[in-house]
């Protein structure tokens, strides 16, 4: 097991570097400087000044080394727009936001969405099962950004009973978490449906009911166990998704989270920002892959922890 | 009625409702087990043996339609019990084997939790006095090392162990009655033997009934006394293994002895039963053996022949019992 955790530990690493290495060379390759705004002129000799203060004035290869050596270090620099801010800093306010709400989301699109697959799965054809696989198509087609007006305009806007701005109370959380969990829902029901029917028209399932075991128990132990695997795999993608935090609603719900300002900082071609946010985003999305394998491996016996 | 009947069903009818109709999986059987018996139901594909078995058991999907007169186990009237009634039987008062160990076993859960469950949830037993009776059953079953065994999970254990496992689980309560549902089909055949011979002796020690589903005649020979031959749904000839094996009387019955391969040195042809079996979904009013029947005459398309009674134990649905039908006489030996 540990073994296995090591190799893949390893292999995140390269791929971390390589993440580096693209969006380092992708980024310089966009015409653009982060100290040229539009048709602003900064005389020649005070744009050398400041290039050589950030060290762009270095050939691009000794730029992308030094770059390296600091991200080892942990240090993903400062913010080229504003010399007091650290890319660290950034990270450090903004992620713990956007992974409470994300976190939320997470928790919500499991229990809604499992519950509904199974549900659906079990009653199949039953009313309940008809209502959830329309609003599962619902939830997959309608974007996020449609919601989150959506839900402003109604909730706080038509009938006024939900907070809209920043995350002070749990009441602040429910309308961010309702966009965000809206269409894991609809996927995971999907799936978690598909995969039980599937699973329960298995022999094993027939011999847990000959064992006499009540219903709850067969649907449960014998059948939700193997039909989870599909969302398992889906599992690791949503996190790293929701818990990096969503541009659009945190611009909408004013939450102060990481996700608006890696948009914001390409508009800005805020290099070291951007290229920190997409390292820091890339390691969080190499992790949970790395989770999601290792829970292949409890779930499913059968799963080998080789390669 | 006999006070040794353990379990008696009369007249049970199986439909199933599907988009293109109504399948008549099983059509109107009545039988019997004796406590301490082991009856087998023989069978092509299709021929609603297993069927007729699910049905028991409830263990069928929602659009299956069950019906019957009389159903009795240990004296409990089961005609009209609830899903949730027989479950609470299910396991406990009988156990079931099914034919593929590979597909049978939760692939997820370790045998020895497998096998507890049934204790746990029948006998409320603790989990240490289950895993006890689990170790004990392992060894009943011929595992070695239960101990350890009892940590595996069922892709670590070959075919043979996975269905000694699943016998392990059936017999796991001391029920009054196993249904085996082709429990060596899947097997290769040396393993046949062992798992069948496992059976027998299990029946002497403990005691209990068994219904054995198979196809297989070989199998039936080795174990049962008494032997249903089902075709189309209907039970088509019954008597004692003896009777069934020496003096068959139904066409369907001479085919099937007769497609058995036998053993080197007698050179009789293997003759197979030409056609296939009817479909269940318009059934035809007359004989379901008709249409592939050599002896078939124009009475057979009429209706469904009565059962005609040859001994106290032996009887079968056949126009060629009727007086004045023309003497057809079983030619071949033993298969």
């Amino acid at each position: 097991m540990l073994r296995y955790i090591a190799k893949r530990l390893l292999s995140a690493l390269i791929t971390i570097v390589v993440l580096i290495t693209v969006t380092f060379a992708l980024m310089r390759a966009i015409p653009g400087s982060p100290f040229i705004k539009g048709e602003q002129r900064m005389p020649p000799e005070v744009l050398q000044r400041i290039e050589e203060k950030y060290g762009m004035d270095k050939p691009l290869f000794q730029q992308y080394l030094t770059y390296l050596k600091n991200i080892a270090r942990g240090d993903f620099g400062i913010s080229f727009k504003r010399s007091d801010v650290a890319v660290n800093d950034i990270i450090d306010r903004g992620f713990p936001i956007s992974a409470r709400v994300g976190g939320a989301a997470v928790v919500v699109s499991l229990l809604i969405g499992l519950g509904l697959g199974i549900v659906s799965a079990v009653r199949k054809g039953g009313l309940l099962d008809r209502v959830s696989m329309v609003l599962a198509t619902v939830g997959i087609s309608i974007p996020t950004f449609v919601t989150a007006v959506l839900l402003l305009y109604l909730f706080a806007g038509v009938w006024n009973i939900l907070p809209t701005y920043g995350l002070a109370t749990w009441r602040h959380y429910i309308l961010p978490v309702a966009c965000l969990s809206l269409s894991p829902v609809a996927y995971i029901a999907r799936m978690t449906r598909s995969s039980m029917l599937e699973v329960m028209q298995q022999d094993y399932i027939r011999t847990a009911r000959a064992k006499g075991l009540r219903e709850a128990v067969v649907i449960l132990r014998h059948g939700l166990r193997n039909a989870i695997l599909p969302v398992v795999t889906y599992l690791g993608t949503l996190v790293a998704a929701l818990l990096t935090g969503s541009f659009v609603v945190e611009r909408l719900y004013a939450i102060p989270g990481i996700g608006r300002y890696f948009v914001d900082s390409i508009g800005a071609r805020d290099y070291n920002v951007i290229l920190g946010l997409t390292v820091f985003f890339g390691i969080f999305v190499v992790l949970c892959n790395i989770l999601v394998d290792i829970l292949y491996v409890l779930i499913d016996p059968r799963i080998k922890m080789t390669e | 009625m006999s006070t040794n009947r353990l379990l008696e069903i009369e007249n049970l009818n199986t439909t199933f409702h599907i988009h293109v109709g109504q399948v008549q999986a099983v059509r109107g059987i009545s039988l019997h087990v004796d406590h301490g018996e082991a009856v087998g139901i023989v069978g092509e594909s299709g021929s609603g043996k297993s069927v007729s078995m699910l049905s028991l058991m409830r263990l069928l999907p929602d659009y299956a339609h069950i019906s019957a007169d009389r159903i009795y186990f240990e004296g409990q009237d089961l005609t009209n019990a609830s899903v949730d009634q027989v479950r609470r039987l299910s396991g406990d008062r009988i156990g079931m084997v099914f034919q593929d160990p590979m597909t049978s076993l939760n692939p997820l859960m370790t045998i020895g939790r497998q096998m507890q469950e049934t204790l746990r949830v029948h006998r409320k037993m603790s989990k240490a006095d289950a895993a006890e009776r689990v170790r004990e059953l392992l060894r009943l079953v011929d595992i070695p090392d239960p101990d350890s065994r009892q940590k595996q999970y069922p892709h670590e254990l070959s075919g043979g162990m996975r269905q000694r496992v699943m016998i392990g689980m059936a017999i796991a309560s001391n029920p009054s009655l196993v249904i085996a549902d082709e429990p060596t089909t899947a097997l290769d055949v040396t393993i046949q033997a062992q798992i069948l011979a496992l059976l027998k002796g299990l029946m002497d020690k403990i005691g209990t009934s068994v219904i054995l589903i198979t196809h297989d005649l070989g199998v039936i020979a080795g174990m049962c006394s008494r032997v249903l031959v089902m075709y189309g749904g209907c039970i088509v000839e019954e008597g004692l293994s003896r009777e069934i094996f020496y003096n068959p009387r139904h066409p369907y019955t001479w085919g099937l002895l007769r497609s058995v391969p036998r053993k080197e040195g007698e050179h009789a042809p293997l003759i197979p039963i030409h056609g296939t079996p009817p479909d269940l979904i318009n059934p035809p009013p007359g004989c379901p053996f008709e249409p592939r029947c050599p002896h078939a005459m124009r009475i057979c398309r009429t209706g469904m022949p009565r059962m005609t009674q040859v001994s106290d134990t032996h009887r079968l649905r056949c126009y060629l019992m009727d007086e004045g039908a023309p003497k057809v006489a079983w030619e071949g030996g033993r298969a």
